[in-house]
């Protein structure tokens, strides 16, 4: 096994004495360096086995040829092998690490070890030179700063592109690459889209698409494994860029992102190269990285997105409820002239026989003055409610008076309808009197708009210990029971087709709920809808801040 | 006779509110700045005064403040509002009687005898 190589013996001086011969073996059985004699003028004398296995020559094609071989083109150019010689010859001992170049012209990173051979008299004999290939540990290494950055980076970017731009140069030339390029799925389309690349660009210019399934990269994703592809010219690569830019081979790997597909990155060679195992893990684990850092900027800028669009809905409410309040107060002041005036007329007919006809009309006039006064009270009340404005005013108030005293005034609207207030003589509560009268109004208003036909409405008021319960009972259309839980909601209508705005219920509950009562809705068996109101007899008022309505 | 300034930015309810007050016996002044209603007070003092609080310029509050500094018995001020209590932050009205717009005559009537009454 020792002479496998065999060494030039001519080239040796003292072959025949017993230590230098069991020195020679030695070195000619060295695999892992390449170890061997120079010239003076550089020039090749001894060869072994470590020195074939790693430049790929044999002892009868180099030995006798100069040194310089070994080393890249432009360092020849430069003279580079002549300097490192005469440094060598200098100083005792030169040493770097470096490209040198294979007998089948590929590089590989080397360490070098030059040593001056001088004779007694002193005078430059030759070099011995030892050689160690290093180019897996330095592949190894770039890799490791490339996860490095590529950690780094990915927590660094909330943008996708820039995070790309950042880093799949870094990844092309760690695998000394020529192209990379990132495809993410489009799941709904179940298509890859071509999001980065770098050497060939035109991918993302063009905004190339590939199902999956198809082409190289739809392979890979449909795998979900890598896929080495060594010479493209025996697969059917599908995207004319690859083959428009002259790509000869190909590596590719899914982003994976919890066992989910996500995209595919592949790196590609414009020579024929076959992507090894060990670079297709390399480029797994970057893969797996992207996809987390890709999610990662997803999640932010889907957060990013809410948070923008929840400001600008708060906007758009703040506006609206500006608007409200402004056309409220501006409502206001014309149902102020209007009502004075409706009132100094009346006066002014005082003592004086009306006839139906200007009866009816002063009637008219003063009714719908106080409606259109109340829908504009409703309107301001809500806006109230939403900026938490909406305060009580607790006094004590004699309950059944107040029942009374607003169906009274509900009579007066129409004649089909009957109210019957049945309520003990005396119950007092301490309560806001004017929003409790705003209440009891507005669930007989509803009640008389929901009767159309005409009908009993009864007004109940009873005690309990230490609360009022007071039930207002229509017989008219009813709710469904599915609008129940909705009913109290601002804007919301049961019956769609029928007049209001959708606020007297919403301002009703509001009311109630700050004097510290529930309000509910009930659609008794035989009909018709019954609202019941429980209120402390003493207020527990409530603050209720802005957002909770 | 009672003497009443009526302030309010809006014609048309000085207008009818001083109309209807007369109607019921009072002596109405109208104003319709603040600014106004500070030189007519400077000329002629009043028994009470209907302050519209939404006012371009000088609002009412700004008008209570000037007055009150100015007059050494300031008449009782009653605030005219679309809403029920005075926005927050307007302690120069603390104390005074609100009506709401629209009002009912009679209601305002009676509020107008009670503070000048009470001031009395």
């Amino acid at each position: 096994m020792t002479h496998s190589i065999p060494l030039g013996t001519h080239v040796l001086e003292h072959k025949t004495s017993a230590p230098s011969d069991l020195y020679r073996e030695l070195v000619e059985s060295i695999k892992d360096y390449a170890v061997f004699l120079l010239d003076a003028e550089g020039c090749v004398v001894t060869w072994n086995a470590g020195a074939q296995r790693i430049k790929g020559y044999t002892a009868d094609e180099i030995v006798g040829r100069s040194f310089e071989i070994f080393y890249p083109e432009e360092e020849r150019e430069r003279g580079k092998p002549k300097r490192v010689l005469a440094a060598a010859a200098d100083t005792g001992r030169y040493e770097e690490e470096g490209w040198r170049v294979r007998k089948d012209g590929s590089r590989f990173w080397a360490n070098v070890v030059i040593t001056p051979r001088r004779g007694a008299d002193g005078r430059l004999r030759g070099f011995a030179k030892v050689t160690r290939d290093l180019t897996h540990s330095k592949e190894l290494d770039d890799q490791r700063r490339t996860l490095e950055a590529i950690t780094e980076e990915a927590l660094a970017y909330f943008d996708i592109d820039e995070l790309f731009g950042a880093i799949l140069g870094r990844v092309r030339d760690a695998l000394h690459a020529d192209t990379i390029a990132v495809l993410l799925l489009d799941p709904v389309e179940n298509v890859l889209v071509a999001r980065a690349a770098k050497g060939i660009e035109e991918e993302v210019e063009r905004g190339v698409r590939i199902p999956v399934g198809r082409g190289f990269a739809g392979r890979v994703a449909a795998e979900g494994r890598p896929v080495i592809l060594p010479d493209v010219d025996h697969a059917d690569v599908l995207n004319p860029i690859l083959r428009e830019k002259g790509i000869r081979s190909l590596l590719g790997v899914p982003l994976r992102l919890a066992g989910r597909v996500t995209g595919v990155l592949h790196v590609g060679s414009l020579h024929p190269r076959d992507f090894s195992q060990s670079e297709a893990r390399f480029l797994q684990i970057v893969a797996d990285r992207l996809a987390l850092a890709v999610e990662h900027a997803r999640l932010f800028e889907a957060v990013r997105l809410a948070r923008h669009e929840a400001n600008v809905a708060e906007e758009a409410l703040r506006a609206r409820d500006e608007f409200l309040s402004v056309a409220a107060h501006e409502l206001k002041t014309p149902i102020t002239s209007a009502k004075v005036a409706a009132q100094l007329l009346r006066r002014s007919f005082r003592g004086a026989a009306l006839d139906p006809l200007q009866e009816r009309s002063i009637d008219t006039i003063e009714r719908q003055i106080g409606k259109l006064s109340r829908l504009v009270t409703q309107l301001l009340d809500t806006v109230r409610i939403q900026s938490g404005g909406l305060v009580l005013q607790v006094e004590e108030t004699d309950l059944p008076k107040l029942l009374r005293d607003v169906a009274e005034e509900a009579r007066a609207l129409s004649d089909r309808h009957t109210i019957v207030v049945n309520a003990p003589e005396e119950l007092r509560a301490r309560v806001d009197a004017l929003r409790l009268e705003q209440v009891v109004r507005n669930l007989l208003d509803n009640a008389v708009k929901f009767m159309p036909d005409g009908g009993q409405i009864d007004v109940d008021l009873v005690r309990s210990p230490s609360t009022a319960i007071i039930t207002v009972r229509d017989r008219g259309l009813g709710v469904p029971v599915e609008h129940l839980p909705r009913l109290f909601d601002r804007f919301y209508q049961a019956h769609p087709n029928r007049s209001g705005m959708g606020l007297g219920l919403y301002v009703s509950r509001q009311i109630v709920d700050r004097h510290g009562g529930t309000i509910y809705a009930e659609t008794p068996d035989d009909g018709g809808t019954r609202f019941v109101i429980s209120l402390p007899l003493e207020a527990q008022l409530v603050a209720l801040g802005a957002k909770s309505a | 006779m009672t003497r009443v300034l009526v302030i309010d930015d809006d014609a048309s309810i000085r207008e009818i509110t001083q109309l209807a007050l007369e109607s019921m016996g009072f002596d109405v002044r109208v104003a319709a700045t603040g600014l106004h209603a500070l030189e007519s007070v400077a000329r002629e003092p009043v028994d009470a005064i209907l302050l519209d609080v939404r006012m371009p310029l000088m609002d009412g509050a700004e008008f209570a403040r000037r007055y009150r500094a100015r007059t050494e018995r300031p008449a009782p001020i009653i605030i005219l509002t679309a809403a029920r209590t005075a926005a927050p932050g307007q302690d120069v009205f603390a104390g005074s009687r609100y009506v709401e717009k629209p009002f009912d005559l009679d209601d305002l009537a009676r509020v107008i005898n009670e503070v000048v009454a009470q001031a009395a």
